[in-house]
């Protein structure tokens, strides 16, 4: 596309860009003229200049693609809206809330801008949760809820657990040495699992899973290697093996400090109505349906979405 | 009940940015009022406007907009200011710093805020200016916030993280003389233990020029001559902006604080003439009331009353209203002086009622008797009453300050010296 702006679009232009860099107009002005995705960058730099507040902790000039908006770049979520305004009046277009609320960082922002303006798909990053967000979505609340941090991307969860010391069970876990249960690293490892079931799993099934629908069913190859004390950091690495209505089979490993602490060959977690207890169709316990299930072979290269 | 106090006062003003200048443009007769560049083009007949010095508006965005160095504003607080609030911040820190309040002491669930503003009807049209030619989608993120009158305290309450309660007035020219009468009765029942009231006005042609149609306002271009409140030439009001903040307490907070106070509140009153959406009742009969509500909530012998700060405009049918309201209200008998004060600074709208109450402030703390500026010959209508046209010895001790608005809404103060033991 190659047209040539008339002066009122200029005019318009340089009003929606006031207080920008000379550079910033220029940028806007071609990519107005010939829709070069190459100009974005500059554009966005020069219109988040313009708002950065002077007491950003990181100066845009020192900004890479990791730079987070908020956080170093100080934007308050008016500031952001104001920004993301001017955004949609200079590059015409519209940026929709839920697009928004996965770009935290000045390499999203430009990565969504280019995929959006050229048409192409953009990888969905992974959602990181904080503790707050994530007792939103658990049916297990604090004091019973072992995770800080998760992120959950595809198929995998990353997610984080530091040990307070203030945990009731450790005064008698034991006495005088409190060391966290093993039991609990793997409640951990089910929690982590329950909120991809809960958060990624109805996008894949299409259809909704309410919170108090998800149990634990079984666990196979759950191995123990290593004592975690007040203030180590477990870290979960787990990955989606099979999502079959109703189970999701999951496997993963626990770490603190790079040493590994435990191992799930496979966790399964029963979700859904058909599984309720008071549900008369429903075998007697999640367990006894999830057996009943597992003793039907699966076979390992099942679409996701097989029903059975 | 617990008296009331006035601990501090904060005045960005078109007589003065300062209690300093404030006090002296009053006792000096310095006025205000000057050619207002805003009026400048042919077509349009008003020339003057009290002026308020160090603050410049040239377009609706905040960074263009200046003020004095002393104020010093974050990118958040600005954002949704108009220049009401901008001007309402600085009378703010002058007002804290004079009644020698705390940070904990002005963020606190005690003390309250009281404002009054018409809002920015400036902002507001260019707002709907944007949604209209550029879209609904363009609208300013800001644009219902500093469009409407609650912009004045949603702005302080945020800027000084006030924790009490907080609200605005909209009684037109009565307003902030009706938030501080409400001020007064939150000390007074224990509900509050300080009280920021606050009268805010834009100084610009949305603010001023709509009056010019009624026939309200001044078309005289001298500044020394208009305008002359119960002048027989008078002939309409000379509009002003700016902002006056009144710190209220209670006696006993701030004695136990050991803050001085500058005046007592006694009391108010107020009433509404039910008569018509903009004439006042010719004989004053609402205004007369008001008055009398007020003596008697004061509990105050109207002999004891020394000085009347009027809310005469310069219009020719308000001001011999007033003085007919004065008239009965004080018989036969002895009348304390009037005069005006929007002779010297031009009509503050929402904010005259604060601002003139923080003028008596200064007369009764400073000892001295405001002179009506520029009369020549009295109207014989507006004569009935003593007209303060020269400067007196008296210094007043007892002062009532009268506002009214527009729908015939009036409000009288009552407000004493402090004297200690008194």
């Amino acid at each position: 596309m190659n047209v040539t702006l008339t002066e009122n679009d200029l005019a318009d232009l340089k009003e929606g860009l006031r207080r920008c860099s000379p550079e910033t107009v220029d940028a806007a002005v071609r990519y107005r003229e010939t829709g070069d995705p190459d100009t974005i960058p500059t554009i966005v730099f020069g219109i988040l200049e313009r708002y950065q507040p002077a007491t950003a902790p990181v100066k845009l000039s020192e900004a890479d693609d990791n730079t987070r908006l908020i956080e170093d770049i100080g934007l308050d979520s008016l500031t952001l809206l104001e920004i993301v305004l001017s955004i949609e009046e200079i590059l015409q277009l519209r940026i929709e809330n839920e697009e928004l609320r996965e770009i935290r960082t000045l390499g999203l922002l430009n990565k969504f801008l280019h995929a959006k303006i050229t048409g192409t798909k953009m990888e969905a990053p992974a959602k990181l949760y904080t503790r707050d967000q994530i007792a939103l979505v658990l049916p297990q609340q604090p004091p019973f809820m072992f995770l800080d941090a998760a992120a959950l991307d595809g198929n995998t969860l990353k997610a984080s657990y530091t040990v307070r010391g203030d945990e009731s069970f450790l005064e008698g876990h034991f006495k005088d040495e409190p060391i966290f249960p093993a039991s609990i690293v793997f409640e951990a490892m089910g929690q982590a699992a329950c909120l991809w079931v809960l958060e990624k799993a109805p996008a894949q099934l299409g259809r909704a899973i309410k919170s108090n629908h998800v149990f634990f069913a079984s666990l196979d190859g759950a191995h123990f290697y290593r004592k975690t004390k007040p203030g180590d950091k477990l870290e979960f690495e787990q990955k989606l093996v099979k999502l079959r209505e109703p189970l999701a089979i999951f496997e993963g490993t626990v770490t603190s400090q790079g040493q590994r602490v435990a191992k799930i060959e496979r966790l399964v977690l029963a979700f859904g109505e058909q599984i309720l207890p008071e549900n008369p169709a429903a075998p007697e316990t999640p367990a006894d349906k999830a057996l009943a299930v597992l003793t039907t072979p699966i076979a390992s290269n099942d679409s996701n979405n097989g029903q059975s | 009940m617990k008296r009331v106090v006035v601990t501090g006062l904060g005045f960005i003003t078109s007589i003065g940015n300062s209690r300093d200048q404030v006090r002296r443009s009053l006792q000096e007769c310095r006025t205000g009022i000057e050619p207002f560049p805003e009026f400048a083009n042919a077509d349009v007949p008003v020339k003057l406007a009290g002026t308020v010095k160090g603050f410049q508006f040239p377009t609706t965005y905040f960074e263009d907009w200046t003020f004095p160095p002393e104020y010093k504003l974050t990118r958040e607080q600005m954002r949704p200011m108009t220049p009401n609030s901008l001007y309402a911040y600085g009378a703010m820190q002058q007002a804290m710093a004079a009644a020698a309040l705390t940070p904990d002491q002005v963020s606190n669930p005690r003390t309250g805020l009281m404002c009054a503003s018409g809002g920015s009807m400036w902002l507001a049209y260019e707002n709907f200016h944007t949604m209209l030619t550029r879209g609904v989608a363009r609208c300013q993120p800001m644009g219902i916030i500093n469009s409407i009158p609650g912009s004045l305290y949603i702005n302080l309450v945020t800027c000084f993280k006030i924790k009490g309660g907080s609200s605005g007035f909209s009684s037109a020219c009565s307003s902030s003389a009706h938030a501080l009468g409400a001020a007064c009765d939150l000390i007074r029942l224990g509900r509050q233990d300080v009280v920021f009231v606050v009268g805010a006005e834009d100084c610009n042609k949305f603010s001023i020029l709509p009056f010019a149609s009624i026939r309200a306002l001044s078309l005289q271009t001298d500044p020394a001559k208009t305008p002359c409140a119960f002048d027989i030439k008078r002939d309409g009001f000379v509009g002003t902006g700016g902002a006056t903040v009144l710190v209220l307490e209670s006696l006993e907070h701030a004695e136990h604080r050991g803050a001085s106070a500058c005046a007592e509140v006694l009391g108010w009153g107020q009433s509404s003439d039910g008569y018509n959406v903009l004439a006042p009742d010719p004989n004053g009969d609402g205004l007369k009331r008001a008055m009398e509500d007020a003596l008697r909530d004061a509990n105050v012998p109207k002999e004891e009353v020394d000085y009347i700060n009027a809310h005469a405009t310069s219009t020719p049918a308000g001001d011999v209203s007033e003085c007919r309201a004065i008239r009965s209200v004080f018989g036969n008998g002895k009348t304390p002086h009037v005069s005006s004060t929007k002779s010297l600074t031009g009509h503050g709208l929402s904010l005259a009622g604060a601002m003139e109450a923080a003028f008596c402030v200064l007369a009764l703390q400073e000892k001295f008797t405001p002179v009506s500026a520029h009369i020549t010959q009295l109207d014989p209508q507006c004569a009935i009453v003593p007209i303060v046209t020269e400067p007196v010895p008296e210094a007043p001790r007892v002062v009532l300050k009268n506002s009214s608005g527009f729908g015939g809404t009036n409000v009288c103060l009552v407000m004493r010296r402090w004297e200690n033991g008194n």
